[in-house]
């Protein structure tokens, strides 16, 4: 059982967000400003934060940055700010997660899970065997060869699982989709077509809350793809 | 500007005291100096009868008395008077002693005094006599006769017509008259061929008792005899006078000159001398050792061997001088001695001129000091104000400041006062003269002198500090008449120039510029060599002109290139360049401010759209959280399921035209930032291919790729470059005719140097075409008008302006149903 704070100045969609998230099993709590959020805050044991950024006598950033002081549970901005800037900023102050509105209801609460259960199992989460490989929330084990998003199993075909591994292996180094070719199939990659490319986007949508803007196996376009070292 | 900030302005009260301080002190030093101007001149009344005046030498100052020029001078007018004095006694003296009968022959005393010439009859009358006669005067008869009977007058019948009384007889002939009158000498006309004569009154005899009338033969010896008479008369009264005169100045109890004078007469010597010492019987070897034991000044001259013995500055030659005058007295073995007493016991000339001197002597170097530290001072007190002049304290600020005098051309300034200057100067010298020959009086040449002073010292300061405050401002040059003029003169050729026409602004200096050269080359040498020089420098000119000329074209190019800050600068340019320069300056300034205002637009439309963008974002997060909740109540009614799907695909299609809106705006307005790096543009294309794969498969597009082996680097924001290619594939997707192939095409190609990647992609359009590519890549248009489908229509409009951001190009070509898009972008330089 999870407290959750919803904190947003438009009622309705503090409501509707309540609505999704008890539908999960989750405890929710309602503020409608920063102040009203920090209240609640130093009130209740809470283990997640949602919280819109413009709202009324405590913005949501001078919010964050003073919860931040003391409480280290994770934070997902839900702003309407959707600029590079704006995410770079919030992310930057001490948030774990950046959603714009509009949003996908369902995305959002695939964010909770996920950050709730970073949050909650990440210390348990020490036994560490030989041919595991981690990216941060991003789990493979070359023994079992199972992969796992916050501990959640993934299914991956094999030469999506040999892609993944791969770069997994090699966190933070970029390939290009010949060497991906090259490593994978084991044969000259002559007049390489989109295949790897095809691949890469099934894995995204797989692993990737939002394969649009994926967490883990990023593109670096015109180069090639990487996994970011966490 | 440069500012000596240490001068401190002075008051304007303080500056008024030490001025007037100045002219005080000015004057007081002249004041000084003209005293000791006149207290060097002595002016004194000789005993010898001239007024002497002279100026005491600064030189001199310190020498003894007798040394001096003034002892000298006084000394020799002494001298001189003492041998005429002596030449008179010798003339009246017999012995040593006024001699009453001394007998005087008329006609030698007048021979040897030059009054008479020839020989002839003569009378000698006693010395006594003849002084009366000069004395008392002299009166005559006068004889009207004919020639022969005036003669008859004499030759001893004398007798017969005049009495012993010495009045005329009766003369009996009837023809002879003798008139009592001596007036009218008026003849009658009747009374022909005779004669006026007048017959002096005989008032003395001769020493042999004869009336002069005797001593003559004839007419002309008595008119002869007359003369001389009358000169020996009236000559020995004045020597008498002199003489009694003289016997009393040069009285040894009344001169400190001593003299001993040996003349000689007849077979023997006469010694004449005013001292008590008798010299009579000594040689002359004995009298100048007595002479030189008296302890004075002294001095003893030999005329015959123009030898001089003394111990004073007196020249031989001055004693020459002296005696030359009586040459007859003062014969061969004449010998001079004077001697002075130098204790000055009697108040004669020379005590005078000692006294004269010792009291000209104190104060002289206190009123020099004087002088000398009053004009110190005054000097002082304009170096003092000479750099405070001119500036006043404005508040905290120290300002120059003229006064509307010093705007008087400088020129006509120094002239004006030069002229009075100059006046005062010849003024002051003709004083000094006058003062020098005494005709003018003690006591107002100081005021003179002073005034004048004071007045030159009013026109000096004035000018001086005119100038100085002139120079302070920095307007010396500009307040001169030369300023003035070569200002108009070349106002007058510049307009001359700017208003004449393209000839005349070119072809006239040319022209000037031959004539110049060709009169200076003709004027030989020199003028070749000016010639040159001139050449050198028209060469410099010219050089300096194309070097500003090039500076503004490449300003031009700058702006043009859109550098819209760059500026000419125009410190150093002039004439036309100098115009032109400030013109492409100025519309510099207004392009930028152009760019600028454009720029701001541009910003607050895209801070408006995405504030605006921000209000509509919250109601519609309401909307479509909320439509997606009801999706999830498990509606039976189909109607209210269908109406569910529209408003959830018209809430997403907001939600879509929001974001573009926002992005569209920004990246137009320039508000993005590129981060450039070297990527593959092969590369990005696959994975860009790859990401669509599915898109295009659901729509059954066929793609059709022709991609080069190689790769092509480009250098390019790949964030961004992505985003290009999402928007045209986004396109195709969306609006290529289901079933079709879809041809993308990439290559590299060189278009002179430039080498480039042009990418395109063809598909066929599944709604006619009825727009032209420019309308396509506007915003907020899209291929169909209808706008049924997805989109903002915003796509194709970010994607060209990202591309161009990017340094490339996006170019959408229409034939029919074919849509066609085309990038370039550069290669990047390995």
């Amino acid at each position: 059982m999870y407290n959750i704070l919803v904190c947003d100045d438009e009622k309705e969609i503090v409501d509707a967000i309540e609505i999704y998230l008890m539908q999960e099993g989750y405890q929710v709590w309602k503020a409608y400003d920063g102040q009203e959020a920090i209240a609640v805050l130093k009130k209740t044991e809470i283990h997640l934060l949602i919280m819109d950024i413009m709202m009324p006598k405590l913005d949501g950033i001078r919010a964050a940055m003073k919860i931040r002081e003391t409480n280290p549970l994770p934070i997902i901005f839900l702003s309407a700010k959707s600029q590079d800037a704006d995410k770079i900023l919030g992310l930057n102050i001490g948030a774990d997660d950046y959603v714009t509105k509009p949003f996908n209801p369902l995305e959002l609460v695939a964010r909770v899970k996920s950050q709730l259960r970073r949050y909650t199992k990440l210390g348990s989460m020490s036994e560490e065997n030989t041919g595991v490989y981690r990216a941060g929330g991003l789990c493979i084990n070359d023994e079992t060869k199972e992969v796992t998003v916050d501990g959640e199993a993934v299914k991956l075909t094999p030469i999506e699982y040999n892609i993944l591994l791969l770069l997994v292996r090699n966190q933070g180094r970029v390939f290009s989709i010949e060497q991906i070719y090259e490593s994978i199939w084991e044969e000259e990659a002559i007049g390489a077509d989109n295949t790897v490319a095809v691949h890469i986007r099934h894995i995204r949508e797989k692993i990737e809350i939002n394969p649009k803007e994926p967490k883990y196996l990023k593109v670096v376009w015109g180069v090639g793809y990487k996994i970011e070292k966490q | 500007m440069k500012k000596k900030s240490h001068v401190k302005p002075i008051g304007n009260a303080k500056r008024e005291i030490l001025l007037f301080a100045e002219r005080i002190l000015v004057v007081i030093a002249v004041l000084c100096l003209s005293f000791v101007f006149m207290n060097s001149f002595l002016n004194m009344q000789t005993s010898y009868g001239a007024f002497y005046h002279s100026q005491v030498s600064v030189l001199e100052r310190n020498e003894a008395y007798e040394d001096q020029e003034v002892f000298r001078d006084l000394m020799l007018g002494n001298m001189q008077q003492i041998v005429d004095f002596v030449t008179i006694r010798h003339q009246l003296e017999t012995d040593g002693a006024y001699d009453t009968d001394k007998m005087i022959n008329i006609s030698e005393y007048a021979i040897k005094a030059g009054a008479a010439s020839g020989e002839g009859a003569t009378a000698v009358y006693s010395l006594d006599d003849l002084v009366k006669w000069g004395n008392y005067g002299f009166s005559y008869k006068t004889v009207v006769g004919t020639w022969e009977e005036l003669n008859l007058l004499f030759k001893g019948n004398s007798a017969t017509y005049v009495n012993e009384d010495g009045s005329f007889m009766e003369i009996k002939n009837a023809e002879t008259q003798i008139r009592e009158d001596a007036g009218s000498l008026g003849l009658a006309p009747s009374e022909k061929d005779k004669y006026a004569m007048e017959i002096l009154v005989d008032r003395y005899k001769t020493v042999n008792g004869k009336s002069l009338m005797e001593c003559a033969s004839n007419v002309e010896e008595y008119e002869y005899l007359k003369d001389n008479l009358e000169y020996a008369a009236v000559s020995l009264f004045e020597n008498y006078t002199e003489y009694m005169r003289l016997t009393e100045v040069y009285d040894s109890a009344n001169t400190n000159i001593g003299y001993c004078l040996r003349i000689p007469s007849d077979d023997r010597m006469i010694y004449y001398t005013n001292s008590d010492i008798n010299f009579r019987n000594k040689s002359v070897d004995e009298i100048t050792s007595t002479v030189k034991g008296l302890g004075g000044k002294f001095l003893y001259f030999n005329p015959d061997k123009v030898q001089l013995s003394t111990n004073t500055e007196f020249q031989s030659s001055q004693l020459r001088a002296m005696l030359k005058e009586h040459g007859t007295t003062f014969r061969d073995d004449s010998r001079v001695w004077f001697w002075v007493d130098t204790a000055y016991p009697a108040a004669d000339d020379l005590y005078v001129g000692r006294e004269m001197v010792w009291q000209i002597m104190p104060y002289y170097w206190q009123l020099l000091g004087g002088a000398g530290v009053a004009l110190l001072l005054a000097v002082w007190i304009l170096c003092y104000l000479t750099p405070k002049e001119g500036y006043i304290q404005s508040e905290d600020r120290i300002l120059p400041r003229t006064k509307r005098s010093d705007r008087f051309p400088l020129e006509l300034w120094v002239i004006l006062a030069g002229i009075p200057e100059v006046f005062l100067g010849m003024l002051t010298l003709q004083l000094i003269r006058a003062y020098s020959n005494g005709s003018i009086g003690y006591a107002w040449l100081p005021v003179a002198f002073g005034g004048i002073v004071f007045v030159a010292n009013e026109l000096f300061v004035r000018g001086y500090f005119s100038v100085i405050r002139r120079i302070h401002s920095k307007i010396l040059w500009r307040t001169t008449f030369a300023c003035f003029l070569l200002d108009r003169i070349r106002r007058f050729c510049v307009n001359t120039y700017r208003n004449g026409g393209l000839v005349s602004r070119t072809w006239i200096p040319y022209l000037i510029f031959l004539m110049v050269n060709l009169i200076l080359v003709l004027l030989g040498l020199g003028g070749i060599i000016g010639a040159f020089l001139l050449d050198i420098l028209v060469g410099v000119y010219l050089y300096r002109d194309r070097r500003d000329r090039i500076r503004i074209v490449e300003g031009i190019e700058s702006i043009k290139k859109g550098e819209v800050h760059y500026r000419i600068d125009t410190e150093r340019l002039h004439g036309d360049n100098l115009v032109l320069a400030e013109s492409v300056n100025s519309i510099g300034i207004g392009i930028r401010k152009a760019v600028e205002t454009s720029m701001k637009d541009e910003k607050m439309k895209a801070d408006l759209i995405t504030n605006v963008s921000h209000d509509i974002k919250t109601p519609l997060t309401s909307i479509i959280t909320y439509v997606d909740l009801m999706k999830r109540e498990n509606i039976e009614n189909e109607k209210v399921r269908n109406y569910l799907e529209v408003l959830d695909s018209k809430s997403q299609r907001l939600k879509q035209l929001t974001d573009d809106l926002v992005e569209a705006s920004r990246i137009s307005s320039g508000n993005i930032h590129l981060q450039m790096e070297h990527i593959n543009f092969v590369e990005l294309l696959r994975q860009a291919l790859g990401e669509f794969s599915e898109r295009f498969e659901e729509r059954k597009l066929q793609i059709v790729t022709r991609l080069p082996e190689n790769a092509l680097t480009v250098e390019a924001d790949s964030r961004q470059l992505w985003r290009v290619m999402e928007n045209l594939f986004q396109n195709v997707a969306k609006y290529a005719l289901e079933g079709t192939r879809v041809y993308v095409e990439t290559e590299e190609v060189t278009e002179g140097k430039a080498r480039k990647v042009v990418f395109s992609a063809k598909n066929i359009s599944s709604q006619p075409l009825d727009l032209s590519p420019e309308e396509l890549t506007e915003r907020f248009i899209r291929g169909d008008q209808s706008r049924r489908t997805e989109g903002s229509g915003l796509g194709l409009s970010i994607a060209r302006n990202l591309m161009e951001a990017q340094g490339g190009d996006l170019k959408i070509a229409l034939d029919g149903d074919l849509f066609k898009v085309i990038l370039e972008l550069p290669l990047a330089v390995e």
